[in-house]
């Protein structure tokens, strides 16, 4: 699943970039709360054994292919998942610098597709909940293979989407991803059954292991908010700037209907006040700033304000809630 | 990439930095790598002139530094599926000609970028590169991590070459290992595996290591260093705008 430097364009191998330093500084943020330097080595096992993983494929039946684990959901149930992120960005950087797998400018990208779903979203979200407190045989192999297919699909996923982004391909998204996902789900059921035997091993074998855990409480509410708030801007701000200047399917509808895609509105005096409230209110029409004669700047502006926008009125609006929550 | 060819890279790897262009500070082959990055994934799916001049640019650098280009043209291959796949389905949705010229501009890209980065690690120590990111303000505790992996990596790497030795010396008829039995020998590999570090985070104890004072110092940046790297990202910039 590793991407090359060449698949991605500066634009989204910068934003990606961004975004994994974040989560980078974050985890470490996390682990220094609880700092044990007899941990540093053992994350330093654990990545090493998951590198060597990565390098034995398994044959994937019935598919004439094979597939190498990730490893961000074994790390984590191994580690926690702050810790794992941070095994998994020395493994790809390793990987990238000496072995040719991924690149510097796709590290944020690889890191992303691959460290974070599986540490912070299939591991809490999905691994967790399933495996529950009894931990039970049954429920370890149903919890490593349905956050494996989650981390891998949902990995194939953000591949998928990035390299059609940076414009290096003319496939469309459909056929793109029809031909990326099916396998990946293949490999995450092989990757899950991999992963709940190693973990079934380590815990009959080393069953000491598990104290060695940094158990992170994952992602507050609060904080998952400011990660999406801040992705929201970089996209409306940075990314709307190589969206598609085609015509939506809408317009494109009323283009091949009715040669246009901007209709009159009704004379009707209901309708009259409607433009004319929507004409006072928008003061940024066609996301551009007026009298700027279509300037670039004017979507970045437009994308910012929106964001800023929506985030005003969702911090109003759980203010308004907590204290009801409260009584 | 097989395991015994991973295990000889890393161990070549791992040896002295080498070439003429050892000597050069790691900060400023760094900021180099990335603006050159940079600049040539930045060109169009068709500009094919200028991409395929900056991606000589590593192996032009690995010459006049005394290093074998073919070395890193046969490293930068291990990337080339993947790449070779996205550029070939445009033969179904674009005009061949255009198809053609895209592919080739993904896979001088590779090469490009590949080469560059491969021609960083040849050139620096993995000292080198640590001390570089410490001074980049990356958090020490990654780069600790990042320094105790590449320690780690040779003992997992050989654990692992030996398990599938012993899996297909049992088994000559099978080529890959079955999911079945995948589990079981990762599931070996790494209790050997945590086996062997905790013996070499024991002896680097012996030896006085703390986690605090591991990361090296950087070596001292000279200005003509810097010019060095203005000008070439200058010549670099100006085959990007003006090809």
């Amino acid at each position: 699943m590793h991407m090359a430097d060449a698949l991605l364009s500066p634009a989204v191998g910068g934003t990606m970039w961004a975004i994994s330093a974040g989560l980078v500084g974050y985890s470490v943020h996390k682990i220094r709360q609880n700092f044990d330097e007899s941990r540093i080595p053992l994350m330093g096992v654990t990545g090493a054994f998951v590198f060597a993983m990565q390098m034995i494929n398994f044959a994937i039946p019935g598919t004439g292919s094979s597939g190498h684990i990730a490893g961000a959901v074994l790390l984590s149930a191994l580690l926690g998942s702050c810790p794992a992120f941070l095994v998994m960005a020395s493994v790809i950087l390793i990987q990238a610098l000496f072995f040719a797998d991924g690149g510097i400018l796709a590290y944020g990208g690889n890191l992303f597709n691959m460290g974070f779903f599986g540490c912070f979203l299939a591991y809490p979200y999905v691994f967790k909940p399933i495996l529950g407190k009894s931990g039970s045989p049954f429920r370890l192999a149903l919890a490593s293979c349905a956050a494996c297919i989650v981390s891998m699909t949902l990995g194939a996923l953000s591949v998928t989407i990035m390299t059609l982004v940076s414009g290096v391909t003319e496939l469309p998204f459909k056929v793109f991803a029809a031909a990326m996902i099916p396998i990946h789900l293949a490999i995450g059921l092989g990757e899950g059954l991999a992963t709940m035997v190693v973990l079934e091993f380590v815990r009959k074998n080393l069953p000491d292991f598990q104290a060695a855990k940094l158990e992170s409480p994952g992602f507050s509410f609060r904080n998952l908010c400011w990660v999406f708030a801040l992705a929201a801007l970089v996209i409306g701000g940075g990314i709307s700037l190589l969206a598609s200047g085609k015509p939506d399917g809408l317009e494109w509808s009323m283009e091949q209907v009715a040669q246009t895609s901007e209709l009159d509105a009704p004379e009707s005096q209901l309708h009259q006040i409607s433009e004319t409230i929507t004409e006072k209110c928008s003061f940024l029409p066609d996301y551009e700033i007026p009298g700027t004669d279509g300037a670039w700047y004017g979507t970045v502006v437009s994308g910012i304000v929106g964001v800023l926008i929506m985030i005003c009125g969702a911090m109003i609006f759980y203010r308004k809630k907590k204290p009801a929550q409260a009584e | 990439m097989r395991l015994d060819q991973c295990i000889s890279t890393l161990q070549a790897l791992n040896e002295e930095e080498r070439g003429a262009f050892r000597h050069f500070a790691p900060i400023p082959k760094v900021v180099l790598l990335v603006g050159y990055l940079v600049l040539v994934v930045s060109f169009e799916r068709y500009d094919w002139a200028g991409t395929l001049i900056l991606a000589l640019v590593p192996y032009v650098l690995a010459v006049l530094g005394g290093l074998s280009p073919w070395f890193i043209l046969k490293r930068a291959c291990v990337a080339l599926p993947f790449v070779l796949c996205a550029g070939a389905a445009n033969f179904f949705f674009d005009s061949p000609a255009n198809a053609a010229i895209s592919l080739g501009v993904l896979t001088a890209k590779t090469f490009g970028t590949v080469g560059g980065v491969l021609l960083l690690t040849l050139t620096t120590s993995m000292s080198g590169i640590t001390g570089a990111l410490a001074a980049l303000h990356v958090p020490c505790l990654l780069i600790l991590q990042i320094q105790l992996m590449f320690r780690y990596l040779i003992l997992a790497m050989e654990e692992a070459l030996h398990i599938t030795n012993a899996y297909h010396l049992r088994n000559p008829e099978c080529r890959m290992i079955p999911v079945r039995d995948w589990g079981q020998l990762a599931g070996q590999l790494f209790i050997r595996t945590v086996r062997r570090g905790n013996g070499v985070y024991a002896a680097m104890q012996c030896r006085l290591f703390s986690a605090r004072t591991v990361i090296s110092e950087v070596r001292r940046t000279r200005k003509r260093e810097w010019l060095v790297v203005f000008v070439l990202l200058l010549a670099f910039g100006a085959v990007r705008w003006f090809l």
